[in-house]
């Protein structure tokens, strides 16, 4: 039952996401590319399942973006878009040095890949933004704020000749906006990093970043980096895995948890933890189920770490108990093994390694962490 | 006979409220055996987590569902009789688009600064939001003596709270946005036993400070001139009804969000079923068939698609609406 009902949800997230993207990258027959001649390789990937790069010896590349079904042809610089390229085929012209960046997450990629230079606008105010060297570029005018996803400044985009526009998948709810974007030309690539279930395949969305800025040795270092940091945890045996639940309360009462097969759920079990909640559905993402099924499995689990992300940091064990008085009676209050996630970490996803390793450290019961803090 | 009918069909909501309680305190997303839910209800086992999911989940958000049901079913028939209009319920005069302003600031400027109390903060401001908007129907009504007139500025503030809220929603953050999508999509989760005690005590005294405007409540559906003739004293009788309903709307909407449709279905219903114009016959069972209708729709949305939850409007409305086309439908016939 349940399983039929994720198929259907999944099947609808698809019929949409299709449906909407049609609009940004109609699916390209692949007769229409014989303009690209031999394929002579991929961009090595190693654990992001929803992106790939196709090299061909005519110097063109192709971008695949699963879920979304988005197909992007790369043009480098020196070279023209072919007389023959499919009208339906997104096109995506090297050097690319007018970003505007909408998604929020995709931000660090560029400031790790060091091509924050090739970022002109953003979808965030100077405020909004916890990554230091992006309020500091909205601050001294180096980016300048171009809208949010659902209402971007087309004017101001066009005057200033923006050449790239990254989304997330925030915009499949606003198709007439990723319309609008097709009609004026411009280039659209969508990330949906966040739909990866290994943290390090979200992560590794830096190499695609570093590809389209010219940027490859940068970030393929940045991402060594964190690969490193989570291969070196050093996990107890199976049976002595601690269970935790990330969880957050919602304004409406119910309970925000991560979907089974999430990066955040993979992320515990990279850290050295066991996903404490057996009956969450299956996928991706997030989902919101009832007080009494979280308290049924969270009353036994060895840690809770809440989500800030979305309802905002809790600053003391008093204001969860005030949302969920219930919490009182569970084993990880009753053992002071509460902890509340950082603001900052939904932007900042070229630090999911060190915060991988801070949730280790957590599980070894460390006072002092980055991005976590003890309730 | 009309006394035996009024009788029965009180014994029916009753028996309705009674059933359905019972349902929602045995079934839910977690199976709690039915020897634990009653052990759980006479106070054994008090160790176990079936207890604390039965008496401290199911049970108030039960009782909760009862008395908001009752009292934004009432808010609903005070507004009906007082505009002698049959789709008038507690958002036409913009209460709840006057909370809902008020919530948005709250989550858009303050919640960062009342991490703490946001959930205090919440109700706080949903009740300020909705009186604010009823004081300013208020000061119109003391302005304009038409009641369409009046309906028709009830409408106005809650389109320029509506305004003002998407203005507030245009310059907030995602996660903001998300927030209050949620809460206005309204739910009867996370009800405490302490906000039962606190919203039962404000619904309770409203609905009987409606039962004792019965008479000039049925004097007044005779025509304004006839409710002046018999004594009422027209100017305090609205400025009472209008408080009173709005108290009832306002605490629904602070305590589970707006929650849509109970307060124009229900009244309807239970005039199909008593076949009675009496404000005393009407509002005793308005109030317990709100309780049922409430329940009935919580249950739905727990169960339906467990462990996630539907938003009690979206039952509400699923099964307010075919309902009252129905009864309009047979009066009509009947007409």
């Amino acid at each position: 039952m349940l399983k039929n009902r994720i198929r259907i949800n999944l099947l609808i997230l698809l019929v949409i996401l299709t449906s909407i993207l049609t609009g940004c990258s109609k699916k390209v027959d692949p007769k229409n590319l014989d303009f690209l001649g031999n394929e002579t390789g991929k961009v090595p990937i190693e654990y992001a399942n929803l992106f790939e790069i196709t090299e061909y010896d005519s110097g063109y590349a192709l971008l695949s973006i699963d879920k979304i079904e988005q197909t992007v042809l790369i043009v480098p610089e020196d070279k023209e878009i072919p007389k023959d390229c499919p009208k339906e085929l997104m096109v995506v012209e090297k050097p690319l040095d007018k970003i505007y960046v909408v998604s929020t997450g995709a931000m660090d990629f560029f400031v790790k890949a060091d091509a924050l230079d090739k970022v002109k606008f953003a979808s965030l105010n100077e405020e909004d933004w916890y990554i230091d060297e992006a309020k500091e570029a909205l601050k001294d005018g180096s980016i300048s704020y171009a809208g949010k996803y659902s209402m971007p400044d087309y004017e101001l985009l066009r005057d200033k000749e923006c050449d790239l526009i990254l989304e997330n998948s925030m915009i499949t709810h606003t198709p007439e906006v990723l319309n609008e974007l097709k009609n004026l030309d411009f280039p659209v690539i969508v990330e949906v990093a966040s739909y990866e279930d290994e943290p390090l395949g979200r992560m590794e969305w830096i190499k695609l970043i570093g590809y389209l800025t010219d940027q490859e040795d940068k970030a393929k270092e940045a991402f060594e980096k964190q690969k490193e940091k989570v291969l070196s945890i050093k996990a107890a045996s199976d049976d002595n895995k601690p269970t935790a639940i990330i969880f957050s309360i919602t304004s409406a009462g119910t309970v925000s948890v991560r979907k089974s097969d999430d990066y955040m759920v993979k992320m515990l079990e990279l850290a050295g933890a066991k996903n404490g909640l057996f009956k969450v559905e299956e996928g991706t993402g997030s989902t919101t189920i009832q007080q009494e099924a979280f308290y049924d499995e969270a009353i036994n689990a060895d840690y809770l770490i809440y989500n800030s992300s979305i309802e905002g940091e809790i600053d003391s064990i008093e204001s969860l108990e005030e949302k969920f008085p219930l919490i009182k009676n569970t084993k990880a209050y009753k053992e002071g093994h509460i902890t509340c996630l950082k603001g900052n970490t939904y932007q900042s996803v070229m630090s999911t390694g060190d915060l991988i390793f801070d949730l280790s450290r957590m599980f070894q019961g460390e006072p002092d962490l980055e991005y976590l803090y003890w309730l | 006979m009309k006394k035996n009918r009024t009788l029965s069909i009180y014994i029916v909501l009753l028996m309705a409220v009674i059933l359905l309680l019972f349902l929602n305190i045995c079934v839910g997303s977690v199976k709690v055996p039915f020897s634990e839910a009653i052990m759980s209800l006479v106070g054994k086992n008090k160790d176990t987590s079936f207890y604390d999911i039965v008496m401290l989940i199911r049970f108030p958000r039960a009782v909760g569902a009862i008395v908001l049901g009752g009292g934004l079913s009432l808010a609903g028939f005070a507004l009906q009789s007082f505009f002698h209009n049959p789709i008038a319920g507690p958002y036409l005069l913009g209460i709840s688009s006057g909370a809902k302003l008020t919530v948005a600031l709250l989550f858009v400027f303050a919640a960062n600064m009342v991490p703490s109390a946001a959930y205090g903060a919440k109700i706080i401001c949903a009740f300020l939001g909705a009186f604010l908007a009823m004081g300013f129907v208020l000061l119109c009504s003391k302005k304009i003596n038409n009641m369409a007139m009046l309906l028709v500025c009830g409408i106005m503030i809650g389109y320029i709270c509506s305004a003002v809220t998407d203005f507030v929603v245009t310059f907030a953050k995602e996660a903001d946005i998300v927030n209050l999508h949620n809460w206005t999509k309204g739910s009867l989760s996370g009800l405490t036993w302490m906000d039962d005690l606190v919203l039962s005590v404000i619904i309770l005294v409203a609905s009987f400070g409606l039962l004792a405007l019965s008479k000039p409540l049925s004097a007044y559906a005779m025509g304004e001139n006839y409710a002046k003739s018999v004594g009422v004293n027209i100017k305090r009788f609205r400025v009472m009804l209008v408080i009173i309903s709005s108290l009832l709307a306002a605490t629904v909407t602070a305590f589970a969000g707006p929650v849509s449709f109970v307060g124009i279905a229900v009244p309807h219903i239970v005039r199909g079923l008593t076949k009675s114009t009496k404000p005393i016959v009407l509002i005793p069972a308005c109030f317990i068939g709100g309780g049922a209708f409430c329940l009935l729709c919580d249950f739905v949305a727990r169960v339906i698609l467990s462990p996630v939850e539907l938003s009690i409007s979206t039952v509400t409305a699923f099964f307010g609406a075919p309902v009252v086309i129905y009864i309009l439908i047979q009066r009509r016939k009947r007409a």
